[in-house]
């Protein structure tokens, strides 16, 4: 088998030993190895949710962005506080439609609360969710109660494809 | 790019370069090691297609996404002949509120062509076709995260997995989420359809009725699917993208090498 031909034609998809051979084209993450041993993340404390309901929207807000950083750094293996809530869209981090079901399922487990699958993988950022979360947390009177930012972050034209 | 393609001609498709009729051009992508990031085309790229690329927390996060647009636009502009840099993307109406926020397309060519793009970890994948298409590309899944996401899956779907081995888990679990998506890309709602509702599994005949689901081989890190609108493809080529055709200079070569176009039965 010729491994420098450029476009050519795969015509042994039905023989697993192909990829085999084709050695070079699978090692996608070599340097990724060589950063070092993947980190291994903290085990992960959901706050109370009777807490979360007593507090204030800020307070809330605030306990609910330590959660989400702990269950980012699970899912992505990065330090909690490495992770930029604000700056960087959940893809950006390293969010894809897999790891983003993990996080919504985990999510809607400690929180007791339904999670859109779409709306956090188009949110603008993890702020974005936090703060929608500590609305949809809050006492039934919240102003915050249903907020619906990541509603408008799916809907909104990403530009990019 | 919305903007700037109204300014543009609608693109007229070389017949030469266009997949058949019932054709399937599949396209697979690697990212380049980072020592040779700097050579990638990145002027071909529109302004939020570089943000983007820069925005990723992993550098080499960014690098496939930039490889796999350059890919694209190349390719796409191969298949149109046009430039890849003015290639004419719009974004299809959304099918639940009908906002131009939908499938990512081009201008209405005539033949019409449509065409997928997934990237995951390294690997790029493209479908084009003149029927509507989805991809999908994902490195396999730990084990932890396949327990916690096999209970959004279709029943059919969570009794393959839990009739598995240990093993066997992570790449069941890659195929049938693989299928899905490419589906639900093809379908154009994406992940706002409830990833239960359909089955995806490993009996065909279960599948959607009216669409072909293909399983491509990726590698062993990697699995990849595509959904076709239609009975299966009479010609479908998979084929790696050099890496050459990435960087300043270089350029996509539509014309199969050393065998001629053919079917290949990658279902599964």
């Amino acid at each position: 088998m010729d491994k420098t031909a450029g476009s050519r034609v795969l015509d042994e998809l039905d023989d697993p030993a192909y990829f085999e051979d084709f050695e070079d084209f699978d090692d996608f993450d070599d340097w990724d190895l060589d950063l070092g041993a993947e980190y291994d993340p903290p085990e992960v404390e959901p706050p109370s949710l009777a807490v979360l309901a007593a507090c204030t929207f800020e307070e809330r807000t605030c306990l609910i962005d330590t959660y989400v950083r702990q269950e980012l750094s699970r899912v992505l293996r990065v330090p909690p506080h490495e992770i930029d809530t604000v700056g960087r869209p959940m893809n950006s981090l390293g969010i894809g439609s897999i790891n983003g079901l993990e996080l919504q399922r985990r999510m809607e487990a400690a929180l007791q609360v339904g999670v859109d699958l779409q709306r956090l993988l188009r949110a603008n950022s993890a702020a974005e969710l936090i703060d929608c979360l500590a609305g949809q947390l809050g006492p039934e009177d919240s102003p915050h109660k249903h907020g619906d930012s990541l509603h408008a972050a799916a809907h909104a034209a990403p530009g990019v494809l | 790019m919305t903007g700037r393609a109204a300014l543009l001609a609608e693109p007229e498709p070389r017949a030469d370069a266009l997949p058949a009729q019932d054709g399937l051009d599949v396209w697979l992508v690697r990212r380049p090691h980072p020592d040779r990031a700097a050579d990638l085309e990145m002027d071909e790229l529109s302004e939020a297609e570089r943000k983007r690329a820069a925005t990723f927390v992993r550098p080499t996060d960014g690098i496939t996404y930039a490889s796999a647009h350059i890919a694209l636009r190349r390719l796409l502009g191969a298949y149109l002949g046009m430039a890849a840099a003015d290639v004419p993307f719009v974004r299809e109406p959304c099918p639940g509120c009908r906002e131009p926020h939908g499938r990512p397309a081009v201008t209405h060519p005539d033949p019409p062509l449509h065409f997928s793009l997934a990237h995951s970890h390294g690997m790029a994948a493209i479908a084009v076709s003149k029927t509507v298409v989805g991809i999908d590309v994902e490195r396999l899944p730990r084990d932890e995260t396949v327990e916690v996401c096999t209970p959004a899956l279709h029943p059919g779907e969570r009794r393959e997995l839990e009739d598995a081995g240990t093993e066997e888990r992570r790449e069941i679990f890659g195929r049938v989420w693989t299928r899905k998506e490419a589906y639900l890309k093809a379908l154009g709602t994406g992940l706002s359809r409830d990833p239960a509702e359909d089955y995806l599994g490993a009996e065909a005949h279960r599948r959607p009725a009216g669409w072909t689901l293909l399983d491509i081989p990726a590698g062993p890190r990697h699995n990849a699917a595509v959904a076709v609108l239609g009975d299966r493809p009479g010609h479908i080529t998979v084929r790696r993208l050099p890496g050459e055709a990435l960087y300043a200079g270089g350029t996509v070569d539509l014309r199969p090498q050393g065998a001629a176009d053919h079917a290949t039965d990658s279902g599964a």
